[in-house]
């Protein structure tokens, strides 16, 4: 069907009704789809970037302002600055980290056989199934003398001063890291583990033949481009986890995070949309959220498709 | 299991091909077995270590100083008696002391008056009469009170008992009468047919009690002992009001065995009667305690009245019918004179391997001895027994007519054991302290401490201890008839610790921390026995030749019950169950997030109270905390929230969300009700918005045991400037901390008793950068900076250890730790806390107060409906009624603690606590809010970390906060007011 597509496009209006009403069954059938999409996914999308352009109190009609909006963020706005570098320094460090560690370890679970696997599989997934299991590094980062990590610095004289983790402006950013990426084996790492058995047995017999010296050979020329639609997935998951990653961060390290060091896009969102019931400014937000998501994943599908040239 | 599947894992690979993937798969093999031993490492660490925090070791616990602010000061009972041991029993006549002879010089708040045509002495609370009496003999006296509860709907009497001035023993500083209530006969149904539970009524009448120990330890009525000549007793009333006919001092009563009054029934003549009597325990007559619940019983198809399509109150008791001194009464007509047996239909199913215990009043007397302590056993069903012991069912003579039947809750035979244990719990604390002493909190555990060498005379007494714990086992084992079992292995596990830590006394060290956890355990222990649940289905008078009934349905019926309950459980619509079919004007809608209890609890007393007297319908909804701003947005909101965080509100109304309530004509006199500035956080320029529904405020939480140990003066603990100066350092050498938590409320306490406030008059700046907040500011990052107090800690735990034997704390801790820390019972209080000196030597204490409130939305059609709800909901009646229903179902850890003033003295608190939380009240705050507040909060926080924890300037930090919240409140006053800068 995908191939009859292609070779007839509609030219005329005529031939486009016919067209729509030739498929109608096929329509019809996408149609309950189609319409909880648009309800749910591109409509708040669409709405946001029109309320992006308005002064919008929540409560009370909103006022059309033009780009005041973004004039503000721009150039009136030191917070937008702090949560536009505290968001891409999160992302570009936990993003790939986590990457690569969810196919590291998606290979090297791999190698085992079945019933070890999708153990280990599971093992490895757990963490990301209980979302609330994330409070374990309150305790771990505990500002409590008899807080996990501060307890064994202690106990080894490292430290003599419990470390306020979560509240000292100077660790944060480390912990929040730390974090992210032990948050990062997740999704992705369940699709690279399905793709590792997409691949076809034959190819690596084809690649042995064809002069394949080592693994990771083996790995660049046959596993990853054969492995290329879950590695695309892994990609846009590891995104927006480290977008997503802010609810984590606001469970621990609390809202607003002391001296906005760890204040993202999303919890400026929150904060201008939940607290200061400013919409129209954060739906503004919102959109350039968008965008550089929008933005970074074309990037990296690019980048992606140079993958075993 | 695992290495053999790995083995097959190897085995199944061969070929030379494999032979680099098998490599490879060592080498990851070695690595996943690396991961896990570290992940396994860390997990267990964190267990130790998460360990170490709960049972971090206490510091010195005994020598409490004979002080009255650190000690009760007063003996035990049991040595109260042991001082007069040998003393004469009064046994003459009993000495009646009408009650207006009293004393008129030494007696405060008494007046007269008459209730059911006796005349009454009237005591209010702290109020304080005083009889003189003329003691005929030396001896011991039971004393005997003709009291009236004069209705007032609120909880039990409580006073202190004086002789000649003094409390004569730590149990008679805190006696308790009870009130009587009945459950109301007539019977309510919903619209489907379901049974509604109606309010309990009080129903007082003169009543008879002779003054007994409200722990139950002593299960017999307290014995006083009086020396032969004039004599006074005072009754010192602490809380509600004490109505007093007359003092009658009686001669303890020996009690007839069994055995005595079977021969005597014998000597008389008396023949076994011949017809049988049942009567429903739901349909009781009286009793105790407004919160023993009528409950609905759907295990068994034999329980009477029952039905397997709706809800029938068909039992009393259970959980809500457990606290020694609980009674329930009821009336029989005895058909015709003889001999009955007394059968019991009942339910104990929570005290597993453990019995309750209950003691038996007929007519008001107890007919024997054994009837003191009767006996129902543990099953997990339904039992139906006769009273009796092992051979026989013990049998009543009761004449025809109609008679009272009365079970009360007790320790029963438990009553010594029980305060055995306790005695055996305070010398093991002892025993620990004096441990301490040597090792310190953090004992090192490779060094021998020569613990023979150092402290002998602790081992002898471990190996007393042992001893009594050993003889503890063998006499609990014998109540409750089994070995080994559950209800004894706390105690063998202590006397098994303290065995091993004598044989080895260099292992006393590496032990301690185990060794306090049995402690706590063994205080968990003593508390749940202290409880005595006992639900019951019917009672009925018996004969030899009728037998007991059945006591579960059979095979077919249970089935046949079951099935109905399931197949009707599609009918039932469970969300409006309790929803009456009235006639209403209007429905309003109540929305409520705190939980499924608690909107139980609302839809009850809206049903029992506030439809049937306003008619308007409430239909009360459970709902998620977040979802009230998108349905207000959607229009689709409530009428009424209720539970609203405390700055919210101020947030709705500057977006016309909720409705002015200072505009209703009655708001000053509804107002009144609450403690003042309660209602601060909902005030916007001149304007209210929520009523307040809950309010909470620190207290100063000390240790009495510790810090009467370090010579920590009371008044040391007036202001800050003493704490800081003498506690501190005297805590810090002892390794000991100080906890207060660097919240914005503790700020704004300190900012008060400074003098400052957070913004300036009109609300349109914040007031951070003035003198009198950066005093503030300073006298609390000093104490961190400075003083090293901890930043963060776990308030309960540290506590209890005896870690931080001082801290600041919501009141509601109060609640926490007498739920958790059962074991630190008496030996901790709480006082108000510090403030700042003036020039003129007065203490300005003030607090800040965390409030909830309850609002009209804006969007509400029914405005007037839903102020008429929200001031019902919010008066006293109906706070206090909540609060103890809350308490009832939800057990002492979730204390109510309402804004209302009426409702909040109606709490049952200890008599210090109560004295402390109305010295506090006095001075409290509200936070106000206003347009951008929200960016005080914050911008402290980041403030008090800069100069915490990376040592910037105080001074710049504060101002720079203060600069930036001045900028955001600006900004949303244009916004809001349009005002320009």
């Amino acid at each position: 069907m995908r191939e009859f597509l292609k070779e007839k496009k509609p030219t005329t209006k005529k031939r486009k009704t016919n067209f729509l009403w030739r498929y109608k069954a096929d329509y019809l059938f996408m149609l309950p789809y189609l319409v909880i999409f648009f309800l749910f996914q591109v409509m708040p999308v669409l709405v946001s970037i029109v309320l992006g352009f308005t002064n919008f109190n929540v409560f009370e009609p909103p006022e059309f302002i033009g780009l005041g909006n973004y004039f503000k963020m721009f150039l009136n706005d030191d917070l937008f600055m702090t949560a536009l570098a505290n968001t891409l320094v999160l992302t570009l460090i936990t993003g790939p980290i986590g990457f690569v560690l969810s196919f590291g370890v998606a290979w090297m679970v791999n190698e085992f056989n079945p019933k070890l696997r999708s153990f280990l599989t599971f093992l490895f997934y757990a963490p990301s199934l209980s979302g609330g299991l994330s409070a374990i590094w309150l305790i771990i980062f505990s500002g409590d003398q008899y807080g996990v990590l501060n307890g064994i610095l202690m106990s080894l004289s490292v430290i003599f001063e419990p470390i306020q983790w979560l509240t000292d402006t100077d660790y944060m950013m480390g912990a929040a890291i730390v974090i992210a990426i032990w948050m990062s084996l997740g999704t992705s790492f369940l699709a690279f583990v399905a793709g590792f058995r997409t691949v076809d047995e034959k190819l690596y017999e084809a690649g042995a033949i064809d002069g394949i010296k080592n693994r990771f050979q083996e790995l660049w020329y046959i596993t990853l481009p054969s492995m290329r639609p879950q590695l695309m997935f892994g990609v846009v998951m590891s995104i927006t986890s480290t977008f997503s990653i802010s609810t984590t961060i606001t469970q621990i390290f609390g809202f607003p995070s002391t001296g906005y060091r760890l204040y993202t896009l999303v919890h400026m969102l929150q904060d201008y949309g939940g607290q200061r019931f400013e919409m129209g400014y954060a739906s503004a937000i919102a959109t350039i959220l968008f965008i550089i998501m929008i933005s970074l994943n074309q990037a990296l599908k690019k980048l992606l498709a140079k993958v075993g040239q | 299991m695992f290495t053999e599947s790995l083995r097959t894992t190897f085995s199944w690979q061969n070929g030379d091909a494999e032979m680099l993937r098998k490599n490879k798969f060592k080498m990851f093999f070695a690595l996943f077995l690396a991961i896990c031993v570290l992940t396994q490492s860390i997990t267990g660490f964190a267990a130790t270590v998460s360990k170490s925090a709960e049972d971090t070791e206490a510091h010195t616990t005994t020598n409490v100083k004979d002080n009255d602010f650190y000690s009760t000061a007063y003996i035990s009972y049991q040595e109260y008696l042991m001082q007069y041991e040998g003393g004469e029993v009064y046994a003459g006549t009993d000495i009646v002391i009408l009650a207006d002879s009293y004393d008129k010089s030494s007696s405060v708040e008494v007046q007269t008056d008459t209730y059911d045509g006796r005349d009454a002495v009237v005591v209010t609370e702290n109020g304080q009469l005083t009889l003189q009496v003329e003691v005929p003999e030396s001896g011991f006296y039971n004393i005997l009170l003709d009291y009236y509860p004069i209705e007032d709907g609120t909880s039990s009497i409580k006073f202190g008992c004086y002789v000649d001035g003094e409390i004569p023993f730590q149990e008679a500083e805190s006696i308790s009468l009870k009130r009587i209530w009945k459950d109301s006969t007539e019977k309510d149904y919903d619209s489907q047919g379901n049974q509604i539970r109606l309010p309990s009524i009080e129903t007082p009448a003169w009543m008879s009690k002779k003054l007994t120990d409200s722990s139950g330890f002593s299960g017999e009525p307290l014995q006083f002992w009086l020396e032969k000549g004039e004599h006074t007793i005072s009754f010192s009333v602490f809380q509600n009001t004490l109505a007093i006919h007359q003092l009658i001092l009686t001669a303890p009563e020996q009690l007839p065995t069994y055995k005595d009054v079977s021969s005597e029934y014998e000597s008389n003549g008396y023949q076994d009667a011949t017809e049988v009597k049942r009567l429903e325990a739901e349909e009781a007559t009286a009793k105790s305690d407004r919160s023993i619940m009528i409950a609905s019983d759907r295990t068994s198809p034999v329980t009477m009245p029952y039905s397997g399509s709706t809800i029938v109150y068909n039992a009393i008791g259970g959980t809500t019918w457990k606290t020694v001194g609980e009674w329930v009464e009821w009336e029989i007509d005895v058909p015709e004179d003889g001999l009955y047996t007394l059968v019991f239909r009942f339910k104990q199913d929570t005290k597993s391997g453990d019995v309750s215990f209950r003691t038996l009043y007929i007519d008001g007397k107890i007919p024997f001895k054994e009837a003191e302590n009767l006996v129902f056993s543990y099953d997990g069903g339904w039992q139906t027994k006769a009273l009796g012991n092992k051979n026989e069912d013990y049998k009543f003579y009761l004449t025809s007519g109609l008679h009272t039947i009365r079970l009360e809750a007790t320790l029963g035979s438990y009553n010594e054991m029980l305060s055995r244990v306790s005695n055996a719990l305070t010398f093991l604390n002892d025993i620990y302290t004096d441990i301490v002493v040597v090792t310190g909190p953090n004992p090192d555990k490779e060094r021998d401490y020569q613990f023979e060498k150092t402290i002998p005379d602790v081992l002898e007494n471990m190996e007393s201890a042992t001893k009594e714990l050993k003889d503890i086992e063998v006499q609990l084992e014998k109540l409750t008839g089994e070995t080994g079992g559950e209800s004894t292995a706390v105690i063998r596990r202590l006397y098994i610790q303290l065995d091993e830590m004598l044989e080895e006394p260099e292992s006393i060290a590496k032990r301690l921390k185990n060794f306090m956890s049995d402690i706590t355990s063994l205080s968990t222990w003593i508390n749940a026995r202290r409880e005595q649940p006992l639900q019951l289905d019917y009672l009925m008078l018996s004969n030899e030749a009728t037998g007991t009934p059945k006591d579960k349905g059979g095979f077919f019926a249970t089935i046949k019950y079951y099935i109905t309950q399931f197949l009707y459980s599609f009918k039932m619509d469970y969300a409006n169950v309790g929803n009456k079919d009235v006639d209403v004007e209007e429905e309003i809608t109540v929305w409520i997030s705190s939980g499924r209890d608690q909107a139980d609890i609302i839809r009850q007393l809206v049903n029992e109270s506030f439809t049937p007297e306003y008619g308007i319908g409430v239909n009360v909804q459970l709902v998620t905390a977040g979802a009230l701003m998108p349905a207000t947005l959607a229009d689709v909101g409530p009428d009424v929230y209720l539970g609203m965080a405390q700055s919210d509100p101020v947030e709705y109304a500057l977006r016309h969300a909720v409705v002015d309530l200072s505009e209703f004509d009655d708001f000053e006199e509804v107002s009144e009700r609450f403690y003042s500035d309660s209602m601060t956080s909902f005030r916007l320029d001149d304007s209210t918005y929520a009523l307040p529904e809950t309010m909470s405020y620190p207290m100063l939480f000390y240790r009495k045991d510790i810090l009467g140990d370090l010579g920590v003066q009371e008044e040391d603990l007036v202001t800050w400037n003493s704490l800081l100066q003498t506690v501190l350092p005297e805590l810090d050498m002892n390794n000991l901390d100080f906890g207060i938590m660097p919240t914005v409320s503790s700020f704004g306490s300190l900012l008060y008793q400074n003098g400052g406030s957070f913004y300036n008059e009109n609300n349109t700046a914040s007031e951070f950068h003035t003198a009198e907040a950066i005093a503030a500011f300073e006298t609390l990052t000093t104490m961190y900076t400075d003083y090293g107090i901890p930043k963060s800690y776990d308030f309960a735990n540290r506590f209890r250890s005896g870690q931080m034997p001082l801290a600041v704390a919501d009141f509601t801790s109060y609640n926490q730790l007498s739920v958790f820390a059962p074991e630190i019972e008496g030996r901790w209080g709480m006082c108000p806390v510090p403030g700042v000196e003036d020039a003129f030597g007065n203490v300005d204490n003030t607090v800040m107060c965390t409030v909830t409130g309850s609002v009209i939305l804006s969007n509400s059609d029914a405005v007037e409906a839903s102020w008429e709800f929200i001031k019902w909901w919010t008066s006293g009646e109906t706070q206090a009624r909540y609060g103890s229903e809350l308490e009832t179902v939800m057990g002492t850890g979730a204390r109510y603690a309402s804004a209302n003033v009426e409702a909040m003295r109606s709490v049952e608190w200890d008599r210090g606590m109560k004295e402390a939380l109305e010295t506090q009240q006095l001075s409290i705050h509200g936070m106000p809010c206003i347009a951008g507040g929200y960016y005080t909060q914050r911008s402290f926080e980041f403030a008090f970390r800069d100069v915490a924890y990376n040592d910037k300037n105080l001074r710049e930090t504060i101002q720079d906060a203060s600069t930036s919240i001045t900028k955001e409140i600006e900004n949303k006053r244009k916004e809001f007011y349009g005002d320009e800068k």
